[in-house]
């Protein structure tokens, strides 16, 4: 049974030193390699949809540098792109800092996924369900080009990823290093009740793919005053995104039961999300609108307001 | 991390860490507390070199992505699904199936098992084995929800669950002493 | 009294399987390597429908390490398969009809091989228009999938006349429901090792739940006479109906045949998903009339079910489906028809259920729908209509008679689930959470029905090595046949667990038992064992009391040997088996109970449910949790009572999957799911709700059945009362499975008003 193998071709794997080796590796391969790093959603695609595997694997966990999460003068929150998703699930600053993001790990996959999965490749997928909950906080990339370390907004990833073809991710020969989501210490806001919510909706209870998942953060205060609203919508293969003109109308308005009707056919209006095999697109954005405005209910009471 | 960085050598030479010649690259790793170096291919799964280079068959092919958990055993005491896991990847470590669980006889998580009727086929359970051996190892008293996300990634379709979340209950009961 | 472990007790046993099943020790047959083995692989159509051009073979047979080769040419026997007929080739020959068809299959000395095999083999379509829905098949200018035509099976039922009797209705409930197509998901896929043997003889290591049926089919491809063929078919991964028709057995068997050596073939789960049957897809019309009393006067069925390319059991499961779509109350003037029609979907066929999920979930529909128009409670409108002992059966035949309707409408009635409901209904803290109760009821036919041979038959033994054997053709698919035979054996004959050997699923040794399905290999064993406890008993004793010299009467059975009646140990059956020299063995043929009246497929026994669920509707996301269950289950004595629980809670959450998640749905002809990372049956969180099973054992004065399977009952009435809790909870009716949630979604913030609770 040993020598099955010999005659028929199995992916090369590579391990590189360093994350300039990985590079030029994936330089000189191009699309024939692909950077691994938990291989977990590879083997979803090679296996379930039938793509073939690539000719190499340009395995990152070699490099020996880029997993662990750390605060960094209690500003700036790192997350190394190969920390396992497990590791971030028992982080404590993730639970501390980040709740939302904590929420939002648990909410993938399952503990033994998790285990091989990293933060890195949920992003690099380009439609992980850390993505809205990153992008609420506003979180940073940190990619490796070759040369150089780049910082880039998680943002302006994701819009390139939207207004670019389909594979663009693909073609990006980019390593991601690092995850930097800048921490707001308390002293920078005035008073008020946070307001922190991820919730991903599936087609079961547990260990299933989205339909769509929803992250929110902010304020309210005792006299119905809202503040600081950053809100995102991803999941169903939708790219990640802001929703910047609900956060904007949000912002120092105060909390009415109207203000909430507005908001929803704003969502139902505006929100980037398509259809699929399981759910339309309108069950998704009435889904993500109806989960923001419980939220805020939920929290206005808590205020006092109801 | 690997330890496979043998045949590195300064940056420039990239070629050099390639670890899958057709017959250059030997796992070596701990399977059920015994050290195993092998002649496989980097890329292959886990599932596989268990069942069948080293014939434990106690851990199950079935979905092959990840999404069962027949598949599951433990490496470095965390669970981990064979058939997401390739050879390169369990480099150094140490791996426990379902064998190396029950090698001095019947663990009492598997007693539990046997106890409540927490199986009926039992293709399952295996990995239901392994998953309530890693939670338990982790979380002695785990909370209802706590359970129920160490077994989410385990699929049962004969029982309903109901007779496995009342073994895993019972272990934690006879762990509790 | 509610079954679990504590009320159960002594007779709570521990699994003979189990210890080797939780240490991982149990060998499968897919877990099974032989010296020299091959390992083979099919290749399946590129299309739904299409004709097959050019077929060539020679690059695959040329490639190093590839042993065989084969196409419809190399089949000495029938190319083709199927249970009630074998309709389906074995390799297409000309024409495929689904994306499972095979057109040729491989050995080669690894997995990999043999799919680079498969890649090299040169298949020319012709793609031909895909029907991919029985009404489209049904139409007059359907290019037709058979020589005979779409339709496999039309069935038909009627009594009274319903047509003059809904003019006399003063309230009519028309409603069209359809059910999913649901895959049976073992755990195990297919598979198995096939060995050739000396004299040209071949052994099937492979599950099925009728190993005869297996070694006739393979016979019939083959051209070897059945005894020539072993087939050995436990333990099994689960089943649930899906590994009864043949599915790699066939390829197993020609490959290893042609190549003089093992060949092993396990199904990956796309593949299985692929090739494999389904449950029946559905769309199930009735029409259904109540006069002002709320009395039925009038039911009107029409079924049209997807069976996919070849026959298989789709007859045979329509027939059921229409018997169910009429049964369980009252019903003054039916008329039912149901179509079985091809298509070039999945092959649908044999499912837990056996059509009777679908058609109860229409038909408890109707009575919910009913009972609103009459503004009843919907238990007590059951009442006024339920089926009462002595009525016949739902065609009218003659049937064994218990009063298990009334019994478990009884039970449920006094549940505390069901007398929530009529409580004040429960706060919840978010208000867009909304809780409701609902209830369903079934009865469930077992056995094969009327007109199909129903076999029965074991034999016990007392082994050379003193050993009593229990010998039958059922098969250990996880429903616990091996540990409820032992129970019966230890609870009615005395015998210790250490005297006893179960032999089963090795068509070699074992008698015509007929198939482990529909509900009927509990109710068989204990019958045979009753018709041989006498027999077997008397060989023995009458031996021991010759070889001991005590008086016949003075003896009896017990555990470890023969006993006098102070249960005084006189002779172990070691000593017995060594001293009398001889084998002795009993054994029992009979037939499945069946009634007298002439309607092919019509039961005899049935079983009878009552449900009632607890959801909370989050119309938020409109998802429903199913929070509480309580079944009612009248099936006689419970033989084994971890069996029995296990089959309640294994089916009912089968059943959970098929009312909110399941659908292996397809798109002209292909499937839009492949794996389990789509196709999402439950996880423990979606089935961590409290299950409450609560037998009711009492049979009739005489009845001479005894305790009835319950491998189905529990997973045929769920559906129906999670939609009647919904409608409990938020007000809108269910009529197609799983629930769309975007169905119960509502926009509690959207208004621009103040919402209730606030």
């Amino acid at each position: 049974m040993m020598e099955q193998e010999n005659r028929t071709s199995f992916p090369k794997v590579w391990q590189p030193a360093d994350l300039s080796e990985a590079w030029r590796l994936k330089h000189m391969l191009g699309d024939a390699a692909v950077y691994t790093a938990g291989t977990t959603y590879l083997r979803t695609q090679w296996e379930a949809e039938g793509a073939a595997p690539p000719g190499h694997f340009i395995d990152l966990c070699s490099t020996g540098l880029l997993a662990g999460i750390e605060l960094k003068d209690g500003e700036l929150l790192t997350i190394g792109a190969l920390t396992t998703l497990a590791s971030c699930r028992s982080s404590a600053l993730l639970v501390n800092h980040v709740p939302v993001l904590m929420e939002a790990v648990r909410a993938i996959a399952a503990p033994s996924v998790r285990n091989l999965a990293t933060i890195g490749g949920n992003v690099a997928s380009t439609f992980g369900d850390a993505l809205p909950a990153l992008l609420v906080y506003e979180a940073q990339l940190v990619w490796y080009d070759g040369k150089l370390l780049q910082v880039e907004p998680l943002a302006d990833w994701l819009a390139g990823l939207r207004h670019a073809a389909a594979n663009h991710a693909a073609k990006d020969n980019r390593i991601l290093k690092e995850i930097r989501i800048p921490i707001a210490s308390d002293s920078d806001v005035d008073s008020g009740m946070r307001l922190e919510m991820y919730k991903k909706i599936g087609r079961r209870e547990a260990f299933t793919p989205s339909l769509v998942s929803v992250a929110m953060t902010g304020r309210i205060h005792q006299d119905g005053l809202l503040s600081g609203f950053r809100i995102a919508l991803g999941g169903g293969g939708a790219i990640a995104q802001r929703l910047k003109e609900v956060e904007s109308l949000l912002q120092h308005a105060n909390y009415t039961q109207p203000l909430l009707g507005t908001i929803y056919d704003m969502i139902v209006e505006n929100a980037e999300l398509q259809g699929d095999l399981f759910a339309s697109a309108l069950y998704k954005k009435q889904t993500a609108a109806n989960l923001i405005l419980s939220a805020l209910w939920r929290a206005a009471g808590q205020a006092g307001m109801h | 991390m690997t330890d496979n960085h043998a045949m590195k050598q300064g940056a420039p030479q990239v070629t050099s860490s390639m670890i899958s010649s057709e017959t250059s690259y030997t796992l070596d790793c701990d399977v059920n507390g015994e050290p195993v170096s092998m002649k496989v291919q980097p890329s292959r799964r886990l599932l596989f070199i268990l069942r069948d280079d080293l014939q434990l068959t106690g851990t199950k092919r079935s979905c092959e992505i990840g999404r069962c958990g027949a598949c599951m055993v433990l490496m470095d005491g965390k669970p981990v699904n064979a058939c997401l896991t390739m050879a390169y990847q369990c480099a150094g470590k140490k791996i426990t199936s379902i064998e190396g669980l029950s090698g001095r006889g019947v663990h009492p998580i598997q007693q539990a098992f046997l106890d409540e009727g927490g199986f009926q086929c039992g293709y399952c359970t295996p990995g239901m084995v392994i998953s309530t051996k890693a939670l338990l190892d982790d979380n002695p008293r785990p909370c209802k929800a706590e359970v129920e996300e160490a077994l989410s990634g385990n699929l049962c379709r004969c029982t309903g669950y109901g007779g496995i979340l009342r073994a895993v209950y019972k272990a934690i009961e006879t762990a509790d002493g | 009294m509610l079954l679990n472990r504590e009320t159960s007790g002594k007779r709570w046993r521990t699994r003979p399987d189990g210890e080797e099943k939780v240490t991982g020790k149990l060998v499968y047959l897919t877990d099974m390597s032989a010296s020299g083995m091959l390992f083979g692989n099919v290749l399946r159509s590129a299309f739904a429908h299409a004709r097959i051009i050019k077929l060539c073979t020679d690059k695959a047979m040329a490639l190093p390490g590839v042993h065989a080769v084969l196409t419809f040419e190399d089949i000495p026997g029938l190319n083709g398969f199927g249970i009630a007929k074998p309709n389906q080739p074995v390799f297409c020959e000309d024409r495929v009809r689904y994306v499972g068809d095979a057109v040729a299959a491989v050995a080669a000395d690894s997995e990999e091989l043999a799919d680079q095999a498969l890649k090299l083999i040169e298949v020319e379509y012709e793609a031909l228009p895909v029907i991919d829905d029985p009404e489209q098949a049904l139409a007059e200018d359907a290019m037709l999938l058979h020589p005979e035509g779409n339709l496999l099976h039309r069935a038909e039922y009627r009594r009274g006349d319903t047509a003059a009797a809904f003019d006399d209705c003063v309230h009519i409930v028309e409603e069209t429901y359809f059910t999913p197509r649901q895959m049976h998901t073992y755990m195990e896929t297919e598979g198995g090792l096939f060995i050739p043997g000396e004299n040209g003889r071949i052994t099937v290591y492979s599950a099925t739940q009728h190993g005869l049926m297996d070694r006739l089919q393979l016979s019939r491809i083959t051209g070897l006479p059945e005894s020539d063929i072993r087939v050995i078919s436990s333990p099994i991964g689960g089943s649930f109906g899906g590994k009864d028709e043949l599915n790699v057995q066939p390829y197993g068997v020609l490959l290893a045949l042609r190549t003089g050596r093992p060949v092993k073939l396990h199904n990956s789960r796309k593949e299985s998903v692929r090739a494999g049957i389904k449950r029946h897809p559905m769309k199930i019309t009735m029409k259904t009339g109540v006069n002002r009393e709320g009395k039925l006067l009038a039911h009107q069925v029409r079924i049209v079910a997807d069976t996919g390319a070849y026959a298989t059991l789709g007859a045979e499961v329509l027939n059921f489906a229409l018997e169910h779509a009429v049964s369980g109350y009252r019903f003054e003037n039916v008329e039912a028809q149901g179509y079985s029609v091809y298509t070039n979907n999945g092959v649908s066929g044999e499912f837990r259920g056996f059509g009777g999920n679908q058609a109860i979930f229409a038909l408890e529909g109707q009575m919910d729908r009913l009972a609103e128009l009459l503004g009843m409670d919907p238990w007590t409108f059951r009442a006024l209509n339920l089926r009462q002992i002595g009525d016949p059966g739902p065609l009218g035949q003659r049937i064994a008679q218990t009063d298990g309707a009334k019994q478990v409408w009884e039970v449920l009635a006094q549940s505390p689930l069901w007398m929530e409901r009529s409580g004040p209904s429960g706060e919840t803290h978010e208000p867009w959470i909304r809780t409701g109760i609902g209830a369903a009821l079934a009865m469930h036919g077992a056995g094969l029905g009327f007109g199909i041979p129903d076999p029965g038959a074991g034999r016990l033994a007392l082994a050379a090595d003193g050993k009593i054997e229990a010998i039958f053709g059922y098969e250990e698919f996880g429903q616990g046949l091996i540990a409820t035979l032992e129970q019966m054996l230890i609870e009615q004959f005395g015998f210790a667990t250490e005297d006893l050997r179960i032999v089963i699923g090795d068509t070699d040794v074992v008698p015509d038992s007929g198939s482990s399905t529909a509900s009927r290999a509990t109710s068989m064993m204990w019958t045979a064992l009753r018709n041989m406890r006498p027999a077997f008993t008397k060989l023995l004793v009458e031996k021991a009391a010759a070889l001991t010299g005590t008086p016949y009467e003075q003896l009896e059975l017990g555990a470890g040997g023969i006993r006098n009646k102070a249960g005084v140990l006189l002779l172990t059956f070691e000593q017995l088996a060594s001293a009398a020299g001889e084998p002795l063995a009993v054994k029992t043929e009979f037939h499945y109970p069946v009634t007298p009246d002439k309607r092919v497929g019509a039961h005899f026994l049935y079983t009878y449910a009552a449900v009632a669920v607890k959801v909370e509707v989050n119309t938020l996301t409109g998802r429903v949790k199913v929070v509480d269950q309580y079944h009612a289950v009248a099936a006689g004595p419970v033989v084994n009572p971890q069996g029995f629980l296990g089959q309640i809670e294994g089916g009912s959450g089968m059943a959970l999957g098929f009312t909110l998640s399941e659908d292996a749905f397809m798109n002209s002809g292909r499937y839009g799911v492949n794996n389990l990372d789509t196709y999402l049956i439950p996880t423990v969180t979606d089935l961590n709700g409290s299950v409450t099973v609560v037998p009711i054992e009492t049979l009739p004065e005489g009845d001479i059945y005894g305790p009835r399977g319950v491998g189905e009952i529990g997973s045929v009435a769920l559906a129906p009362a999670i939609t009647s809790a919904v409608h409990h909870a938020v007000g809108k009716r269910i009529a197609k499975l799983p629930i769309e949630p975007h169905l119960l979604q509502e926009a509690p913030f959207a208004q621009k008003k103040e919402v209730s609770g606030a």
